[in-house]
This record gives structure tokens, C-alpha cells and sequence, in this order.
């Protein structure tokens, strides 16, 4: 009973062993003897096609052949061979194995021939490629995937570009918000809190919103790129990541280019003092290993930075900023400290002293303006003086004249002033591969003027940069059309009656007029109706506005409008006027005439506060325009705020400075904000009640808007709740501090805002 | 068409999220200048959402907007509290949602944010 049934069995595993087990018998040479029915059907060959004929019937071409060379090295030498094999079906088709083939031997133990086993791998290698391609797909998309768990932990399996971007060599299993944001605790916690916060909820809602407040972009100081968060099963969760760090720089340079606009135009109209700082902070770099007191270096450090800031120098200045930050974290020790110092600050100055060179030519800063007295000046002095011990002290007129005579000390030959010009315009035109003659100046070797046209005139480099790159043709251009091949630039100065008149001409290709209209109606300036009214003068004094340019490449050294607008900030301090007189392929000649008298003005401070106030007046009649939908008239200065209206403020605050903020608005005005805030109020007593807090909102929503605007190195700026000040309190600062006032008038009444610089950087 | 109590300690605030929700056809049916008062109201009048602002005065306990919404939770589990927020308060919001809140609106308000956040929780 037992026999028979272990012979069924037997035969039944011989049927069970041929139809599932691929396997095949050869002969010492490869000779195929046996296959078994698995064989017939994995290979499309019958058995009768297949005995007789050498192993290699089903050999796929793509298998290399040193694979075959080192299977039968190891047979043939009495060895097991174990491999996966690709192999060729009879109809073209392949499939995958994985093979056993072990030497068949006789009793004498020599190799008679080979038995293979072979396991069908077709479906696993099939899926290993389908894997390969999704990793090479994702591997080469330029946005990075990552799987990490409900641990934070980061699954294996993510795209190359993940290693990129977080600057990492592997990262299976590390903490996804350590590797995320290391750098930065306040999103690391916002992330920490935020996602522990959506593993614990079902609610696909309550998922949405967290997801909504968790980091979206990041700056891991190697690169700058956004987040997408997408939930997968089992509380894992997909991160993709996108490099934006080109972006970023890129709206970085521009923001840069600005920057350095900025400082070209500070330093030029500041030239003396500029020279005298760089002059004493090379003492102080110098002489920075005898100080004993880390406490004064730091000290006088902090002073320098704020002085830098002031030119807009921006190298040294964020140099500075970042070796306090870095003597705030780690607490260095005085000697590393000054080493550190050294070696980072004679750099950054020199970085920025190489740009101011290649600008406004390399001797611009070692300039120093000298100031000549005449015998006869003070010997009119003298005389004067001389009255006023005769006469009673308080004299007034004497007085007055005597200051007037004694600030003539400061006054200046123009001719000096203007020299300097000669070297600019020849660096200039060397930088850009243009031909020019020497800048001729024509005018009364003797003629002086104030001290006050200083600025005024050093603002002219934009003229004169101006006059060269746009105006100025390249030689050979110049030389097609029938001109010499160099340009020359004329600087004419005389006194007419009670007006000084400079004028600077170009032999260049003019102003194109159309490019000016096409552009201010471009920025919105003016309409295609108002075109039409306007005169060809009133056109070309377009090219003042700020950010106002008819080229349309960015170049170091092209003067865009803000340029333009600085010289005519300049003039408008001294009441001046210009002129153009464009000549299409003749060239550009500015006119300016100014009044011959003097105006003083604490620069620095007023210069700072006109910044800010700028960018204040800017938002607020952006809000007025848009949000309220009043018309603006006019924008004017003010010296007295006037505080019989409704007013709130607010602080903005840091270390070095204190700056506060009020706006008072007419009632009428107020009406109508609150029309648009809350529509159709019908009960005049809630009405009234409102407009107490009203203020607080709109300077709440101003201030907001315009610290956007600030300079990047106001963004630390702390911006206070607005608070309720005495308007004798805000009086006495406004008698004692640099205060500035802007009423903007509009068609439903006055919008005044005021800015008092209590603490300065 | 829902019921709301809007709260906010600014009355001009609390106006504008009025006239808003009126415009959108909600009926507001009380309002609220601090998280105390709002758990009062709520309590009375069991509206069918509230704003609420997420900074406001300590009254009675209350600290903030928060502290009013636990409040409202522990009342009725099911509350709709949308949170009123400004930027720089993402943990509070964090916190918020967690305990309960079913959206927040990031400050100046408009039309369009509250009727987007309305339609996510179907009011």
C-alpha cells in the first residue's frame, strides 16, 4: 500500500518537476541533451527543436559574453555557477532567469556534462527597470521628492536633486526638519509644532489649514528653494523641492545694482566727507591693535557702520553688520577678534572703493576740496568786526552780514569745482571703448560761488556719465556719419544779472523724443490725450522723473533716471531751473540756471529723514489712490503739523534709531475712509465712535505697507502698536528733533504725515 | 444663509467683518470686544460660526482669542471659530487649529478670504 502509493507519487512529482521546474541536462560541449516542459514554454522552442543544438540557441544578445566566459571557467572546473541570465525566446522575445548550473560527473568524477535549475525573474527584473526609469525620471527633474515618516524620519528612496538642494551627502533616516531648516529655529519650531500637529488630526480640513502655515521657502545659506508638502498613506508625507536660488540672486542683483546706484550717487554728492572717513577708518584699522578695550572697538566699529550706511556703502557697511552679529553669537576672544576684523574689513572697503573707482575715476575720492581765502575778504572782516565793537552788539544787519561774509571763507572757485569732471569723463569713455577729447570748461577762472552748490554739483557726474554712454556714439558709428570719431563734452559757466547759468553740452546722437513718450506712458506718467497738450521741452524734462531711462540694458555704469532725478533734487535745494536743448544726431545740451545766493541745510540728518519720508508718502497716496479712491492734487512740505485733526502714530525702533511715525487726516477725509472700510453706516453715533480707533488702523496699515519699502538694512526695525501721543509731547520732539512733514492734499481733504527722527543711527 | 457673532476688540474692525458677512448674506447676531464677552454670547445665542480675533485684552481669564475658543469648544464641540491673524503669529494659529479652530484669516480682511473660508467648512 505504502509502495504504491510513494510510486503515484513519484510520477506525479516528475510531471509536477517538468512542468514547473525550468531546468535542461547538456553534454561536456554545451550540447543540449534534456529540457524539461517549463523549458518548452519559457523559450517558445519544443523539446524536439531543442535537443541536439547547443546551449547557446537562446544566448540574447544582450548578454555580455564575459558573463558566459566566467560561467564556464567555473563549470568546467568542476564548480557550481550561479547567475541571472537574459535569454532569447524563439519568437524574439526574451526573459530573465536566474540560473544554477552544476557539473553532471561520472564515477571517476569526471564532468560528463551540466544540469541547470533556472527560476523565471522576468516580472521582478521587469519592476527593478520600471524602478530604475521613476528614480532616473525623478533624478533628473529639477524639483527634489523626499518620503519621510510620522518620526520625521526621511524614508530611503529619494531624488538626487534632495541632496542638492539641503546640502547633504545621504539622507535616509535623518530628522526632516533638522535637515530642512538647521539653520533657522523659528521655522524649525513652526514646522516641529505644525506637523506633530497634523499627524495627530484626521481632519482633512484641519491638515489643509496647518499645511498652510508651515515654512514654503527656505535659504539654507547653500541654496534658496520652496516647499510643497502632499500627505501620502500611513502617515508618511512627500516634501518636493524646488531650487529657486538663480531667482532669488537674481532679483538680489537688481535689488544690488540699485543699491549701488545709491551709494555712486550718496558718495558724489559727499565727496569730502566720504574721503575723510575712509581716511579715518584706515587709522583705525591700523592702529586697531593698540586698543586694549574690546568694549571701545566695538564701539567705534558700530559708529563707523553707521557712517558707511550713510554713503550707502554696502560692502563694508554688511561686512560690519555681519562681524557684530558674529562677535554677539560666539563671544570671541580680543586677539582672534582683531585678526578677524582686519583680514575681513581692508577687503570689503577695498570692494567698495574699486567700484567707486571704476565709476567716477580713480581719483575721485583723493580729491579734497581746498578753500581759498582772499586778502581783501578778510580784510572786510576785520572792518566789520572792527564796527561791531563801536556799535552795539546786537546789531542785527551787521550781524547778518558778517556771517554771510564770513561763510564766503567756504566759497569756492567754480572752475574747481568742475575740473574734477576732466578725469571722470576720461575714465569713463576708456571703461567703454569710446573716444573723447579732453572735457573743455569755459567760464571766469575767478568767478566763486557757495559752498552750498557743492552738492549741486557733484550731483552733474550723471550729466556728464550720461552725456557719454548714451549720448556719445562709438567711434566707428560716429565715423559713418560724418563725425569725428571722438566726442567732446562742453562745460560753459557765466553770472547773468543775479543767476548763475551752467551748461554742459554733447556732440552725440540726442535724445530720441518718441522713446520718451513711449516710456512715460509705459510708467503711467501721462496718458496718450495728455500727450498731445504737452511741448517738446515739457517732454524732455521726462527724463528727471526717478527711475526714469531710455535704455533699456542694464549697465554698471549707465545713468538711470534715479540719477537724473538726484541732479534735479540738487537743483530744486538751491530754486533752480533747466533747461534741454535737443538736437536729433547734434547732440544734448543742458541749461541749468541758478539763483546766485546761498540756502544751508543740515544735509545728512535731512537727507535720511527725506528717505523715509518718501517712501511714506509713496504708500500712503498708493492707498489713497487705490484703496479710498480719492484723487491726489498735491503733495507739499510743511513745518508745523497740525494736530486739530484726527491723528494716531507709531514708533519704528532698533538700537541706532527711533523714528516716529503720525498721520492726521481732516475729517472729510476720515468720512471717506470709513465709507470704504465699513459701507452705508447710517447712525451718526456709531460713526463718531469709530473714528477714534480709524486712525490707529491707517496708521497701523501704513506703517505696515511701508516697512516693505524700507532699505534692506532697516529690516530689523521693530514697528510699535500705534499709540496715542500728547500732542504736547509730539510738539517739543517735533522743536527738537529733524522733523519732516508731507501734506498730501486730496479731493475729499488733507492727509498729513509727519516722520520725527528722535534717534539716529 | 448662517449666524455669526463677529469679535474683535477693535470696533472699526469688527464693522468691516460686519458689513462683509452682510454683503455675503450672513446674519450677525451678536458681537464682541474680548474673548470673555464672545463665550458669553456664544453661550446665548450658539451661532452657527464666529471670528475671532486671535489677539485681544485679558478679561476675566481670557487671555486672547484662544483661550475664548477652548472656552467655546468645552461649550460645543462642534463650534465653528474662525480665527482673526495677523503675520508673525503662526504658532498661535498652530495652536489655534489644534484646539479646535476650523480656519483662520490672514489680516486685511476681504470679501473674497472670508467666503473662501466659509465655503471650506460649507456655511
Amino acid at each position: 500500500m505504502k509502495k504504491s502509493t510513494l510510486n503515484l507519487d513519484k510520477d506525479y512529482l516528475l510531471k509536477l518537476y517538468g512542468d514547473n521546474v525550468i531546468a535542461s541536462i547538456t553534454n561536456k560541449k554545451g550540447i543540449i541533451t534534456f529540457v524539461t516542459k517549463a523549458y518548452e514554454i519559457i523559450s517558445g522552442y519544443s523539446a524536439d527543436e531543442l535537443i541536439g543544438k547547443p546551449h547557446n540557441i537562446v544566448r540574447h544578445p544582450d548578454m555580455p559574453s564575459l558573463v558566459f566566459k566566467e560561467m564556464w571557467d567555473t563549470i568546467s572546473s568542476g564548480k557550481t555557477w550561479v547567475g541571472e541570465v537574459l535569454n532569447l525566446k524563439k519568437d524574439g522575445g526574451y526573459y530573465w532567469v536566474n540560473s544554477i548550473i552544476t557539473p553532471y560527473k561520472d564515477k571517476n568524477n569526471n564532468i560528463i556534462g551540466y544540469s541547470s535549475v533556472r527560476e523565471d525573474i522576468t516580472a521582478t527584473k521587469e519592476l527593478q527597470k520600471l524602478n530604475m526609469q521613476v528614480y532616473n525620471m525623478l533624478d533628473n527633474l529639477d524639483e527634489g521628492f523626499l518620503i519621510f515618516d510620522e518620526n520625521f524620519k526621511i524614508q530611503k528612496g529619494y531624488s538626487k536633486k534632495c541632496l542638492e538642494i539641503l546640502h547633504q551627502d545621504t539622507l535616509e533616516g535623518k530628522d526632516i526638519s533638522e535637515v530642512l531648516f538647521q539653520n533657522d529655529i523659528e521655522k524649525k519650531e513652526i514646522f516641529d509644532y505644525g506637523y506633530s500637529e497634523i499627524l495627530k488630526t484626521d481632519d482633512e480640513l484641519s491638515k489643509e489649514l496647518l499645511i498652510s502655515i508651515l515654512p514654503t521657502e527656505h535659504n539654507n545659506e547653500k541654496n534658496i528653494f520652496t516647499i510643497k508638502y502632499k500627505f501620502l498613506p500611513n502617515k508618511t508625507s512627500l516634501l518636493l523641492l524646488f531650487d529657486v536660488t538663480r531667482e532669488r540672486e537674481l532679483e538680489k542683483s537688481i535689488k544690488y545694482e540699485q543699491q549701488m546706484q545709491k551709494m555712486i550717487i550718496a558718495i558724489a554728492k559727499h565727496k569730502k566727507e566720504t574721503s575723510e572717513l575712509i581716511k579715518s577708518f584706515n587709522s583705525f584699522i591700523k592702529s586697531i591693535n593698540k586698543k586694549s578695550d574690546l568694549y571701545e572697538i566695538k564701539k567705534e566699529l558700530h559708529t563707523f557702520k553707521g557712517m558707511f550706511a550713510q554713503f550707502e556703502m554696502l560692502y563694508i557697511t554688511d561686512t560690519i553688520h555681519n562681524i557684530e552679529s558674529e562677535i554677539k553669537k560666539n563671544n570671541l576672544e580680543k586677539n582672534f577678534l582683531i585678526i578677524f576684523i582686519k583680514s575681513n574689513l581692508e577687503i570689503s572697503l577695498q570692494e567698495d572703493l574699486t567700484i567707486i573707482a571704476d565709476i567716477l575715476g580713480k581719483d575721485f575720492l583723493s580729491f579734497v576740496d581746498t578753500v581759498t581765502i582772499e586778502r581783501k575778504v578778510i580784510d572786510s572782516i576785520r572792518t566789520k568786526v572792527k564796527s561791531i565793537l563801536d556799535l552795539e552788539i546786537n546789531n542785527k544787519i551787521i550781524f547778518d552780514d558778517l556771517l554771510n561774509e564770513i561763510d564766503s571763507f567756504d566759497d569756492k572757485y567754480v572752475i574747481d569745482m568742475l575740473k574734477i569732471y576732466r578725469t571722470t569723463v576720461q575714465s569713463i569713455s576708456n571703461s567703454i571703448k569710446k573716444e573723447m577729447y579732453p572735457l573743455e570748461i569755459i567760464g571766469d577762472k575767478k568767478l566763486l560761488i557757495s559752498k552750498d552748490f557743492k552738492y549741486f554739483i557733484d550731483s552733474l557726474v550723471h550729466i556728464f556719465r550720461n552725456a557719454i554712454v548714451h549720448g556719445i556714439e562709438f567711434p566707428d558709428i560716429r565715423e559713418s556719419l560724418d563725425k569725428d570719431r571722438k566726442g567732446k563734452i562742453i562745460c560753459k559757466y557765466e553770472l547773468v544779472d543775479k543767476n548763475i547759468i551752467i551748461s554742459i553740452s554733447d556732440d552725440g546722437k540726442g535724445i530720441n523724443e518718441n522713446d520718451i513718450i513711449i516710456k512715460a506712458i509705459d510708467l503711467g506718467v501721462i496718458n496718450n490725450i495728455d500727450i498731445n497738450k504737452l511741448s517738446n521741452q515739457d517732454i524732455l524734462q521726462f527724463i528727471f522723473l526717478p527711475e526714469f531711462t531710455t535704455t533699456k540694458e542694464l549697465n554698471k555704469i549707465a545713468g538711470r533716471g534715479v540719477g537724473l532725478s538726484c541732479v534735479k533734487d540738487e537743483l530744486e535745494k538751491l530754486n533752480g531751473k533747466v533747461e534741454l536743448i535737443n538736437k536729433k544726431d547734434k547732440g544734448l545740451t543742458f541749461v541749468f540756471t541758478i539763483p546766485y545766493l546761498k540756502t544751508r541745510k543740515n544735509i545728512s540728518v535731512q537727507s535720511r529723514a527725506t528717505s523715509f519720508m518718501s517712501i511714506f508718502t509713496k504708500v500712503t497716496k498708493h492707498f489713497l489712490e487705490n484703496d479710498i479712491k480719492v484723487k491726489v492734487n498735491s503733495i507739499k512740505d510743511k513745518k508745523v503739523s497740525n494736530f486739530n485733526r484726527f491723528y494716531s502714530c507709531l514708533k519704528f525702533t532698533n538700537e541706532d534709531l527711533e523714528i516716529v511715525f503720525i498721520v492726521s487726516i481732516d475729517k472729510e477725509l476720515i468720512n471717506k475712509i470709513l465709507d470704504i472700510f465699513i459701507s452705508e453706516i447710517d447712525c451718526e453715533d456709531e460713526r463718531e465712535e469709530m473714528f477714534e480707533s480709524l486712525p490707529n488702523e491707517i496708521v497701523n496699515i501704513i506703517g505696515g505697507l511701508s516697512i516693505r519699502d524700507f532699505p534692506q538694512r532697516y529690516e530689523n526695525l521693530n514697528m510699535s502698536e500705534p499709540i496715542i501721543l500728547d500732542e504736547n509731547i509730539l510738539c517739543s520732539f517735533q522743536s527738537k528733533h529733524t522733523t519732516l512733514i508731507n501734506e498730501i492734499e486730496t479731493n475729499k481733504g488733507n492727509f498729513e504725515c509727519t516722520i520725527i527722527i528722535i534717534k539716529e543711527d | 444663509m448662517a449666524s455669526a457673532i463677529v469679535v474683535d476688540d477693535a470696533k472699526v474692525m469688527r464693522v468691516s467683518i460686519i458689513r462683509q458677512l452682510e454683503k455675503l448674506g450672513h446674519t450677525i447676531i451678536s458681537e464682541a470686544s474680548n474673548g470673555y464677552e464672545a463665550v458669553e454670547e456664544y453661550k446665548k445665542h450658539k451661532p452657527d460660526f464666529v471670528t475671532m480675533d486671535i489677539s485681544m485684552p485679558n478679561v476675566n481669564g481670557i487671555a486672547n482669542g484662544i483661550d475664548a475658543l477652548v472656552k467655546i469648544k468645552e461649550f460645543d464641540s462642534n463650534a465653528n471659530v474662525i480665527m482673526v491673524t495677523s503675520h508673525g503669529e503662526e504658532k498661535l494659529v498652530i495652536d489655534a487649529i489644534s484646539k479646535g479652530s476650523k480656519g483662520y484669516i490672514l489680516k486685511p480682511i476681504t470679501q473674497d478670504k472670508i467666503s473662501t473660508i466659509l465655503k471650506k467648512i460649507s456655511l
